[in-house]
């Protein structure tokens, strides 16, 4: 790999964060109002039902570990709609470089949009949860490292379902079928011990489930280590699934798109 | 001089093979027109000299040496213009689209800034330069579009019909710039559904029918040999042929 194809690979992802500029503001707005709807049931409305106190800032965790979850639903229907469609796409295709530097462009720009969306989280929850939320008790060196691993995961996973739709109606039969119940038995609303405790065998297949380890992963490093999956295990996991993803998604969009 | 040589390609989607034995030279600063109706072959082929796809067997030559020697070097020779702009990029104005196309083909500043003033004034696009893409004409896009395929100067220009959904009078404006590309010497090749404009722009056609090259020349000759006045009459007794089984 040239040092020229490496100039055009980060030139394009400038491109892509520059564009981003006009429509971060929307995404910061959507992702506010979800984030303030979900703590504050989480926080003040489930302890009516027995949930503890604190079930607001381990509500808020599961949902910055998802946010990359979250933004996967447009990165698909944009590609597949390209990819059914007049293919603008394949003006980059044309690019000098690489295929696996184009497919890793799709991939890092939609981890790059995401984890800046992901940076309104934190203010919100503070605002939210006040002392329930001690910034002083994050791991920040993991939480960095588990976020930008989670937000790589979700964005070559966005590539790789892309390529597997042949139709803009199915998205929806995909997202209900395989990804929301991929998300929602990644422990989003309960933690790994708990599904444990109740569904062990189910539980011990949930282990093959990488959204567990982005969800578990960001817990350690926001609350505290005890009472969830080791956090070295977790970064180790996400990081290992974001590299197969990636690969999987260079081999499967060159297969659909028939690329040099 | 022959710059680009296609030699024997043949393309299948698993049985299917859509273009079979196709062989074509492309010329400095000459038009090819690859005509046909939908299905024949056309955008597959053109997109393999785009080097975008690989052909199933075959190759193609640039200046006497196959492409898939140095793919990523072949690219900075040749210039894309697609049916459509992504949407994605419409918030960006024509100048910034324009700088980040030089910037993709590692253009200096200096020279970027050269050729960011030479587009703009072939092209027309002076008084738009500042504009968000999205706030334009069907007519000014595709202009832009044309001047993005050429920032980085390209030897040969693969237009994928350029002027569909276009009103007939910007077509003709269209014409007059895919006219100047080719008079700076640029050899381009022109997918297109328009007979009229194959006619008035390709110096050569290659019509292709079920993947096969039916005609390469000059258009007039075509047109002569079939004893018909214009492209569109030529093509239509073609197809009327197929229909009565010659083909």
């Amino acid at each position: 790999m040239k040092l020229s194809e490496l100039r055009v690979f980060a030139m394009l992802l400038y491109h892509d964060v520059y564009i981003f500029r006009h429509v971060v503001l929307g995404r910061f707005i959507n992702i506010c109002v979800w984030a303030t709807v979900n703590t504050v049931i989480a926080n003040y409305v489930f302890p009516e039902l027995g949930m503890p106190r604190q079930f607001g800032v381990f509500f808020l965790a599961g949902l910055f570990a998802s946010i990359g979850f979250f933004e996967l639903y447009g990165k698909v229907a944009e590609l597949v709609r390209d990819m059914t469609g007049d293919r603008p796409l394949l003006y980059y295709a044309t690019l000098p470089l690489s295929l696996p530097l184009f497919v890793l462009r799709l991939v890092m720009s939609g981890a790059l949009t995401s984890t800046i969306v992901g940076l309104v989280i934190l203010p919100v929850g503070k605002l939210l949860l006040g002392n329930g939320l001690d910034l002083s008790a994050i791991r920040w060196g993991y939480l960095s490292c588990m976020i930008v691993l989670a937000n790589i995961l979700y964005a070559a996973a966005a590539v790789l379902i892309a390529t597997f739709i042949h139709r803009l109606e199915n998205i929806n039969n995909v997202w209900i079928r395989v990804a929301y119940p991929v998300w929602f038995m990644g422990c989003y609303q309960f933690s790994y011990q708990a599904l444990k405790n109740a569904l062990p065998n189910v539980a011990f297949i949930n282990l093959l489930n990488p959204a567990v380890y982005v969800v578990e992963g960001v817990r350690a490093a926001l609350i505290g280590q005890e009472g969830f999956l080791p956090i070295e295990l977790c970064c180790g996991v996400v990081a290992s699934a974001a590299v197969i993803f990636i690969v999987a998604s260079i081999i499967s969009l060159r297969a659909r798109l028939d690329l040099v | 001089m022959k710059l680009l040589e296609v030699v024997d390609i043949s393309k299948s989607y698993g049985k299917r093979e859509v273009l079979h034995k196709v062989s074509l030279d492309i010329r400095a600063g000459e038009v090819v027109g690859l005509l046909g109706v939908n299905g024949a072959g056309k955008t597959t082929l053109s997109s393999i000299i785009a080097a975008v796809h690989h052909p199933t067997t075959g190759d193609v030559r640039y200046r006497g040496v196959s492409l898939y020697d140095n793919v990523i070097k072949y690219r900075t020779h040749i210039g894309y213009c697609p049916q459509k702009i992504s949407d994605g990029v419409g918030f960006l104005s024509i100048y910034e689209q324009l700088w980040f196309a030089g910037q993709f083909f590692n253009l200096s500043s200096d020279t970027l800034q050269e050729r960011i003033d030479a587009v703009v004034s072939s092209f027309s696009l002076k008084d738009v330069l500042h504009r968000p893409l999205n706030e334009l004409s069907g007519g000014y896009r595709q202009r832009f579009a044309l001047a993005r395929s050429v920032i980085h100067k390209p030897d040969i220009v693969i237009l994928d019909e350029p002027t569909v959904a276009l009103d007939a009078h910007v077509r003709r404006q269209l014409w007059d710039y895919i006219c100047m590309m080719r008079a700076e010497g640029v050899a381009i090749v022109l997918t297109t559904h328009y007979l009229d404009e194959a006619e008035f722009l390709s110096d050569r056609i290659c019509i292709l029918h079920h993947g096969t090259v039916q005609f390469i020349g000059d258009p007039q000759e075509w047109i002569q040999s079939v004893a018909k006045e214009s492209l569109e009459e030529a093509f239509l007794h073609m197809l009327s042929i197929e229909r009565k089984g010659g083909i």
